[in-house]
Parts: C-alpha cells; sequence; structure tokens
C-alpha cells in the first residue's frame, strides 16, 4: 500500500511540475512573464561599428571615422562636460558635392582644435609643473626650466598633430536620442580605417584584418578585432580587452594618461637617467646629441622620446639613425624630400614616395623625420589656426594666465565623476536632474574601500526630496517602484510581446553628489509594494502542495514538501532579474537525512501568487530562522555591539570602531530587524541599557554556503521567553539584558 | 689539470646546446607555443628575421640569454622583444603592411602565448617549473602593463621568495596603472613572512605617494597604506607629509591653480589616514 501511496505521489508531483509548467508556457504572454531582467548594453570595445567621414590622415583639426560610445564610457559623463571638445557632424557639410568642407564647417573644426590645444597645453603645463614639486628632492635643479616646459608643451602638441586620432568625440548627427548621439574615436586607426573601407564596398561587418600573403590573422579577439590596439588620442600600446585601457574613455584621463607614459620616458632622457642597464647602453649612443656642453638641447630630446614612445623603449637613440637614413635618401634618390609637396612629375613623385613607405606607410625614419620638421618649424600651428600667442591672447584668463574650461581639472583627475565648475555642484546636479527623472531607472557607481571597483546601486530619484533611493540587489528592483515608477519597457514584434526588461540609464554623477538612501532590506524596501511579496522573517501558510527545490530551478534536486496548511518562515525573496516578477522563495526544512536543508520554492507572479500562500500570525520556535520583533536572543558567543539608533548604517569599515560587546550567555529582546549592506547583514535592535539603542549582527542573507540558518545558530539561539533570573551575577547588564 | 678538463667538459657541454639551436630562418617554425610546450627541449624556433636582416644566431644572442641557454622560453621571449625592436627589418611570420600593424602583431603573439602559459600553469601544478617563475620575474619588467599582468598572476602561482618578492616590488613602485598597483598589492600579502616585506612595501608606497606619476596610483598607495600603518610606518610617513607640505608651500607662487589642487589631494590624503589612525591608535 505504502508503494502505491509513494507511486500516487510521485505521480501527482510530476503532474504538478507539468502543470507548472504548463503555466510558464501557454499562459497569457504578460510583461512579468516574460521579463528578461535589467537591460545591459554589452557592447563590445570596439570600432565595429565605425561610422562617420573620413579624411585624409587624423590629425588636429581633421576628423575621422567613429564608432559608438555605448559600452566604452559614461556618454552623459561626456556630454556634460565636453560641449566644446565634441565635433558635431551635423554642422559638417561639404561645398557643393565635392570632398572640401563648407566654411562654416571649417570654422566648427579649427574652433574644435583650438579647444583641444588649449586643453592639451594647460594639462602639459600643469603636468611638468607637478611633477616639479614631487621630484624636487630627486630632479637635478630645484626647478623645471622655462625652456623644458616649453619643449614638453610643444612634445605634446606635435604627437598629438603626428599621430592622435584627434577627433576624440563626435556626434552622430542622425541619432535623435541626446544619450546616444555621442560617438569616440578609439583604437587603432588603420584597423578603423580598414573598416570603413570595407563598408563603403557595401560590406555590413567591418573586414578581418589580413597579413601580406591576403591569410586572416588569427590574433583576434571575441569581436574579430586584433587584441593589442592603442587607447584613445595618445597611441598607447595596450591589450583591447584589457581592463588597464578602460579609464581612457573620459577626454582629460585620456590626456592625463598619455602624458604619464610620455613623461616616464621624458624623464629619463632630460635628466639623463635610463632605468637600466640595456637601455644606458642604448642611450650611450646618442646621449652627447642631447646632454651638451650648452645644457640639454630639447629638440634632440623630443626626438628621442618619440622614439621611445613610437617604437618601444630601445628606441632611444632611432632619431639619429633616422638622421642618418634620411642623408642616404636624399643623396640616393636626387629631387626627394620628406613630405615634399611639389615634383618635377608625376613619376618622380611615385618614385620619391615608394622609398619612403613600410609596406603602406611611413618607415618608422620617416616619422621621425616628420617630428623633427614639427619641432624646429612649427608653421602648422599657423595653418592650423592654433599658434600659441594668438591663443593666449584671446582664450587665457587675464589675471592666471592660464586656460579655463568650464570642468575642473584635478577634479577629474583626481576620479570624481561630476567635476563642472559651478558654485553651488548640489544645486547644478539637482536642475540637471530635474529634467530627467520621468519614469528611469538609474545607476550610480560607488567605488569599493581600494577606490577602484565599482559596486552598483540601482536608484530612483525622488523629485521632492531630491535624493535617490537605491538598492545593491538587482534582485529586489523591481520593488524600487515602491518610491518612483519605472517603465518595464518590451520589445513587440507581430504585436506578441517577445522580451520586457527595465533599462537603466547612467548619470554623470557620484554618488556623493546626492543625498541617497541605500536600501538592501527586502523587508523595506519590498514590503506593502506588491501584493503578494514576501519578505525575509515573515511566516506563511501554503494553500497548495509545495515542492521545495534545491535551486530556483523546477528541473533542480527535490529537498522536501510542504503539505497544504504547513507553516513556515521566510528566509529570502527573489524578484529575480532574471525570472522577473515571479516569486521565488527560500526556505528551511528537514531533507532526506533528517537534517535541515535549505531551498527554493516557486510561488506565483502578480496573478497567481494569491493561490500558494497566506500570511499567518506565527510559526513554531523549531521552524523559526530569523527572530521577530519581540522575540528573546540568548547570545551564543562574546558579540560587538554598535551604539546609537543610527548605528546601523554605519559602513561596514566603520563597524571595527566599535568597542562594545554583549558577553556569551547574554540576552536581549527584539526590538527591531534591519538587513544592511550588501552581503544583507542581519541587525538586531535592542535597548542596550536604559534608553541606548544597540545592534547586533545575528547573521546575513547572503552567506557563503548559502545556508541562512547556519549563520544564524553560530550567534543567537531564539528562547521562547524572558527566562527567570537566578543569579546576580554579572547581571546589569542593560535593561533588557541579563546573563544566567 | 682538472680546471682544464672541467673546462673542456663546459665548452663540449655548451656546443652540443648549441648544436640544438634554431639557429638559421630557414628552420622554419615551428611549434606554436613554446612559452607552454617542450620545456625541456630546444627544438623549436621563433618567426626569425627576413632576409639580409641580423640572424637570430647565438652571437647575437643577449647576453641573459646565453648564460641560461637551454631555456627556451626566455629564448623565445628575447627573440619576440628582439622582433618587436626589428622595425626595420622585421621578423617574418607577422602581419608586415605596416609597422603599427607589424608591432601590433608581434606583441599579440606575446601576450597570448604568456596567457596561455598562464591558463596551463594555474591548471596543472605539477607544470610549475622554476623556469617559468624566472620567466614570470622578466614579464615583471616588460614595458607593457598587460605582460606585467601575465608576470604577477604566474609569479601568484609560486611559494612567496625573496627574489619574487624584490621582482614585484620593483614593478609596482614604477607603474602608472591602478589595477596593476592594486592586484600586486593584494599579492605581496602573501609575502608578509619574509624579511625583506616590511622595506619593500615602505618602498612602494613612499614612491607612489610622494612621486607616482598617475593620480589613481598614488591614492591607492595611500589606501594600502592605511591598512598597514603601524607606529614605524606612521612616523616614516609623517616625515613624507611634512616634506610634501613643505614642497608644496614653496611652490604656491610658480604652480597653476589646478597642480595645486592635486597636490593638496595628495597631501590631503595621506594627511587624512595618519590623523584617522592616530585618532584611533594613540
Amino acid at each position: 500500500l505504502e508503494e502505491i501511496v509513494k507511486a500516487s505521489r510521485r505521480r501527482i508531483e510530476g503532474i504538478f511540475v507539468i502543470y507548472i509548467c504548463l503555466i510558464l508556457s501557454f499562459a497569457d504572454v504578460s510583461h512579468a512573464e516574460i521579463f528578461k531582467g535589467i537591460s545591459r548594453v554589452e557592447a563590445p570595445r570596439s570600432c565595429g561599428s565605425s561610422a562617420g567621414p573620413l579624411r585624409g590622415i587624423f590629425t588636429i583639426g581633421t576628423i575621422g571615422p567613429t564608432c559608438s560610445a555605448r559600452g566604452f564610457g559614461n556618454a552623459l559623463l561626456a556630454n556634460i562636460h565636453y560641449d566644446d571638445f565634441i565635433v558635431d557632424e551635423s554642422k559638417i557639410s561639404f561645398q557643393g558635392g565635392s570632398r572640401s568642407l563648407s566654411d562654416s564647417a571649417n570654422r566648427h573644426i579649427v574652433n574644435y582644435g583650438v579647444q583641444i590645444t588649449n586643453l592639451m597645453d594647460q594639462m602639459a603645463y600643469d603636468f611638468l609643473k607637478t611633477r616639479g614639486v614631487l621630484e624636487k628632492n630627486t630632479r637635478k635643479g630645484a626647478t623645471i626650466s622655462d625652456a623644458e616646459l616649453k619643449a614638453w608643451q610643444l612634445f605634446i602638441k606635435v604627437i598629438a598633430y603626428q599621430e592622435s586620432l584627434f577627433t576624440h568625440y563626435q556626434l552622430d548627427a542622425k541619432s535623435s536620442d541626446e544619450d546616444m548621439r555621442l560617438r569616440i574615436m578609439v583604437g587603432d586607426q588603420e584597423f578603423a580605417k580598414s573598416c570603413v573601407k570595407s563598408k563603403e564596398t557595401g560590406a555590413t561587418q567591418c573586414k578581418k584584418r589580413l597579413d601580406s600573403k591576403g591569410r586572416p590573422i588569427p590574433k583576434l579577439d571575441a569581436y574579430g578585432n586584433p587584441i593589442y590596439q592603442s587607447r584613445g588620442m595618445f597611441q598607447i600600446m595596450s591589450s583591447q580587452e584589457s581592463a588597464l585601457a578602460k579609464k581612457n574613455f573620459d577626454l582629460v584621463n585620456n590626456i592625463q594618461n598619455g602624458m604619464s607614459h610620455i613623461y616616464s620616458h621624458w624623464r629619463q632622457i632630460v635628466r639623463d637617467a635610463p632605468e637600466s642597464s640595456a637601455l644606458r647602453a642604448q642611450f650611450a649612443k646618442c646621449r652627447h646629441q642631447i646632454h651638451t656642453s650648452k645644457g640639454v638641447n630639447y629638440e634632440a630630446a623630443i626626438r628621442a622620446a618619440y622614439g621611445m614612445y613610437n617604437g618601444g623603449p630601445m628606441q632611444i637613440c632611432r632619431f639619429a639613425n633616422s638622421d642618418a637614413k634620411n642623408a642616404a635618401y636624399e643623396k640616393n634618390s636626387p629631387g626627394c624630400k620628406v613630405d615634399k609637396l611639389t615634383y618635377k612629375s608625376d613619376a618622380q613623385k611615385k618614385s620619391c614616395e615608394a622609398k619612403q613607405r613600410c609596406g603602406y606607410y611611413a618607415c618608422p625614419w620617416v616619422n621621425d623625420m616628420r617630428i623633427k620638421r614639427l619641432v624646429v618649424a612649427p608653421t602648422w600651428e599657423s595653418r592650423l589656426k592654433i599658434k600659441d600667442s594668438a591663443r593666449a591672447e584671446k582664450y587665457k584668463n587675464k589675471s592666471t594666465k592660464q586656460f579655463e574650461f568650464n570642468f575642473d581639472i584635478s577634479c577629474l583627475l583626481q576620479g570624481r565623476n561630476f567635476c563642472l565648475r559651478n558654485q553651488n555642484l548640489q544645486q547644478a546636479a539637482e536642475d540637471f536632474m530635474a529634467g530627467r527623472t520621468d519614469d528611469k531607472l538609474f545607476e550610480l557607481k560607488s567605488s569599493d574601500e581600494n577606490g577602484v571597483l565599482a559596486a552598483t546601486n540601482y536608484c530612483v530619484y525622488e523629485k521632492n526630496k531630491k535624493s535617490f533611493t537605491c538598492t545593491q540587489q538587482e534582485k529586489l528592483v523591481p520593488c524600487l517602484q515602491n518610491y518612483h515608477s519605472f517603465k518595464l519597457e518590451s520589445v513587440v514584434q507581430k504585436r506578441k510581446v517577445i522580451s520586457a526588461y527595465y533599462r537603466v540609464h547612467e548619470l554623470p554623477f557620484d554618488i556623493n553628489n546626492f543625498q541617497v538612501e541605500n536600501i538592501n532590506d527586502p523587508y523595506t524596501l519590498c514590503k506593502g509594494q506588491k501584493d503578494g511579496v514576501f519578505t525575509p522573517g515573515e511566516f506563511v501558510q501554503a494553500l497548495k502542495p509545495i515542492i521545495v527545490y534545491e535551486s530556483k530551478n523546477l528541473k533542480s534536486k527535490q529537498l522536501f514538501n510542504l503539505a497544504v496548511g504547513a507553516k513556515i518562515q521566510i528566509l529570502d525573496l527573489n524578484i529575480d532579474a532574471y525570472e522577473g516578477e515571479i516569486r521565488w522563495y527560500k526556505v528551511s526544512g528537514l531533507g532526506p537525512n533528517n537534517t535541515h536543508v535549505e531551498g527554493y520554492f516557486f510561488a506565483g507572479d502578480d496573478y497567481s501568487w494569491s493561490e500558494f500562500l497566506t500570511p499567518t500570525p506565527s510559526i513554531s520556535l523549531a521552524d523559526q530562522v530569523i527572530p521577530v520583533a519581540g522575540d528573546y536572543l540568548r547570545m551564543k558567543n562574546e558579540t560587538f555591539v554598535f551604539i546609537g539608533e543610527e548605528a546601523w548604517r554605519m559602513t561596514p569599515g566603520a563597524y571595527f570602531m566599535q568597542n562594545q560587546s554583549l558577553p556569551a550567555g547574554a540576552i536581549i529582546k527584539v526590538l527591531e530587524i534591519k538587513m544592511v549592506g550588501y552581503e544583507q547583514n542581519i541587525l538586531v535592535k535592542f535597548e542596550y541599557s536604559k534608553g541606548v539603542i544597540g545592534y547586533v549582527k545575528i547573521g546575513q542573507l547572503k552567506t557563503a554556503n548559502d545556508e541562512v540558518r547556519k549563520s544564524i545558530n553560530q550567534v543567537i539561539e531564539i528562547i521562547p521567553k524572558w527566562p527567570e533570573i537566578k543569579t546576580f551575577s554579572g547581571v546589569g547588564f542593560g535593561a533588557f539584558g541579563g546573563i544566567l | 689539470m682538472r680546471r682544464l678538463a672541467a673546462l673542456f667538459f663546459i665548452l663540449g657541454t655548451l656546443l652540443v646546446g648549441y648544436s640544438f639551436l634554431p639557429n638559421s630562418r630557414n628552420a622554419q617554425p615551428l611549434i606554436k607555443n613554446i612559452f607552454v610546450k617542450n620545456v625541456d627541449t630546444v627544438t623549436a624556433g621563433a618567426p626569425l628575421p627576413a632576409a639580409g636582416s641580423p640572424q637570430l644566431s647565438q652571437s647575437a644572442l643577449p647576453m641573459e640569454v646565453k648564460n641560461n641557454i637551454i631555456d627556451p622560453i626566455q629564448l623565445r621571449y628575447s627573440q619576440l622583444t628582439d622582433c618587436l625592436n626589428s622595425v626595420d627589418e622585421p621578423c617574418q611570420g607577422f602581419a608586415g603592411e605596416t609597422f603599427r600593424e607589424y608591432y601590433q602583431d608581434v606583441l599579440t603573439t606575446m601576450h597570448l602565448e604568456a596567457k596561455a602559459l598562464l591558463e596551463d600553469l594555474k591548471q596543472h601544478a605539477d607544470m610549475r617549473l622554476p623556469q617559468y617563475e624566472s620567466f614570470a620575474r622578466t614579464l615583471l619588467e616588460d614595458s607593457h602593463a598587460d605582460m606585467q599582468m601575465v608576470g604577477l598572476e604566474i609569479v601568484s602561482l609560486y611559494p612567496p621568495s625573496l627574489e619574487n618578492l624584490s621582482a614585484v616590488s620593483r614593478s609596482l613602485e614604477t607603474t602608472i596603472e591602478s589595477q596593476y598597483l592594486s592586484r600586486g598589492l593584494k599579492l605581496l600579502e602573501n609575502y608578509k613572512g619574509l624579511s625583506s616585506y616590511n622595506s619593500e612595501l615602505n618602498r612602494i608606497l613612499n614612491t607612489q605617494i610622494s612621486t607616482g606619476l598617475d593620480e589613481a596610483t598614488s591614492r591607492l598607495a595611500t589606501k594600502a597604506l592605511f591598512k598597514n600603518l603601524n607606529e614605524k610606518r606612521y612616523h616614516e610617513f609623517s616625515i613624507l607629509r611634512d616634506e610634501l607640505k613643505a614642497n608644496l608651500k614653496s611652490s604656491l607662487g610658480h604652480i597653476s591653480k589646478n597642480s595645486q589642487n592635486l597636490l593638496k589631494g595628495r597631501l590631503q590624503n595621506l594627511d587624512s589616514i595618519l590623523s584617522e589612525y592616530a585618532s584611533l591608535n594613540r
């Protein structure tokens, strides 16, 4: 009979599982059922969607191909700070179908070139002056000389002119979404160029790179791009997917990073202090050209540093060989010269230029000669209308004699996000938010204790309070609608919703620009927000037979069953990003070996939850895991106490500052339970002494081994009532505390 | 007499070893990744210099390779580094249409092969031979931060040693990459038991805080200092704080507001952690 009952039971369970699956598969298609979670753009960090006008070599004042900024960094942040440094494609027009720019387009680009040169000049000035102070004790000579400063600023401009992708940001003329318009030039210009070329021939994808024999080069990343590419404006070689390169989305930090690299070469040359013996040996070959009896020859110093930057540190003396190669070239090819513009005939021009090329592009020695020309005769500055004196006259602040911008350079360099130069940053931030609050879910980043990694805070903006309410728990994001509504967006095809999601909007702010309340406590965040969402600690009664699974998956191992009428405590809930508003609850019960196990059960969605569970006021003490208000707890070990009504708001790093503790055996009465922080630490509020509130941490919902019961049982025991005190020894532990 | 015999024996051994070297460019490749396989055989060759260019013969090899002639990993690395620097006469087997393309291709090869070695060492503890540890230290001196990062990860697979501590410290002292510094400082925590740990850590933090090229690495070093403060360090870095303060004060009339802010930022970061330490512990 028992076997028959068991078999029937298995059959019923099987039918129930099929029933659930059928519900999930065939129920009316609603947003809730096909909710796909938080929408994230996992765009590859490559120039795969290259677009935009392409004009020759990309120097200051010219424009090249670009790709979408999404996936690289915070586009809104760039928009708000760098308005003067963004080329607006809609302002670029050509004259009568030719490739020549119209006058207004030229003015726009010239203005861009002037602005970015101002920025570079100022940053180069600040950089070297700062180094002068920091290296005062190690530098030969107490201060930076004017000659070195001038040479350094020129060097930065020359590199930028020679080979940088200098239209760093560009606005897409076609896109209507302001936040999506920004495009960025990044990566290897040759790749970008071949990409554009292949697109011009009608290809929808960028052509894979081929070697000289036409075979595909196998060293490609997952997106089909070369793994090593240059980083942004200054072409510092870096792995395409390298975390090291990601900070270079930001214009100011990009320039600074480039200057740091270049300066690491510069100081070795100018200070006559190569860092390795191998480099010292190399430097010996051309040292005399730089450190002369008349002092430092900065023209040669620039050329040496360029060789190191362009070809690696061991190319420190390349410029000297380049001079020799150039002399041989001019001797053996009469009438030829690097960058000569007019020739006797096309044939001579072709012949001369062919001898300067290594493959399609100029040989390194030709680059070195160009650098020399740019350094010796900076007529190019006049041509681009970026001449120092003219810019200084027009743009420098008359009293400080510095270039000024609408953002604070040092603020951006110190790693902050919102750095507009405004008397009242708070007001500026609030004004910015005023038109951007409706129906939006935002993302704000906060740094970890190292200041490097970032935690994601999902937030809504409450216009009336002028503050953000956030959670770090992605699974609780739907509950934020309790504070401010945001849209559930959907993709519809043939009148059928095929996916639904919440879009996360980024902001150009640090989390400390606003008052932010971070709520990771499901009870506080979700309670009363949605019908049928039960939060950790609540007691529920099963209205239908329920199977508890090992994981949030109907196909996972079955741990135990809850019969109709069974009462149980909710340990955690999941309105999961990937399950949408479908509820999964975590509970503890007796598993197959009669030991406590924790697992998950499915409890319907917005429409069907009431068929599964109903609240109940109490359960047996043996089944209770998380204490609730009114319970008595006995401490199993000495436990730290955080004193003060607001002590629960402290960051984990501040906890060590508390030096009060409860001894083992102390008993406290629970006034309130709070779940705090990313780990969802369970804090018990109690009266530490007359009128003094304290908190103790008794466990956490997020545990390494995923067992809430174990984490709590190590710290406390829930006892049925206030025990009778049998002795006075050690008593005097607060109004509700006592030791037995 | 015995010394002479020993000398002949050594010379003979070197000659035998040399006969296995890929010293001709006609010995075209090749085993794809010598960093990973064939540790104890020297049969593989790198993409070698093009016709008319200097051959990678023994005499052309750098001294460190000569001294370690049976180490194919260092040899391969040395060859690729040589290729990287031979832009006028590129090695065969790499994309050579442009200088940039060629440079990227060589660098990519180096990076991928080093990463493949790292993965193998992660998965097979029995592969962790001393020559890979030595190779990792070489990578720490590479001028490309991504290569250094691979070196760091390989070093992390080996037990702490003074040699590794010294090599890691040198690279952390001068890096301008905050992610690299962060990972390196974490690795150094395993080296706490070594005698020179404290002095190495002091040097890294002092250099990064006082003269580090990158603001982010300087900030990170200051935070790392807070975690490692003790009475001795408190005293040493208080002196540094005073120096920074004095330097800033004496330069106020000569530098821009941006420079002042950056220097003040460094000073304030250092000052705040020293003050916090003092309030908690004194």
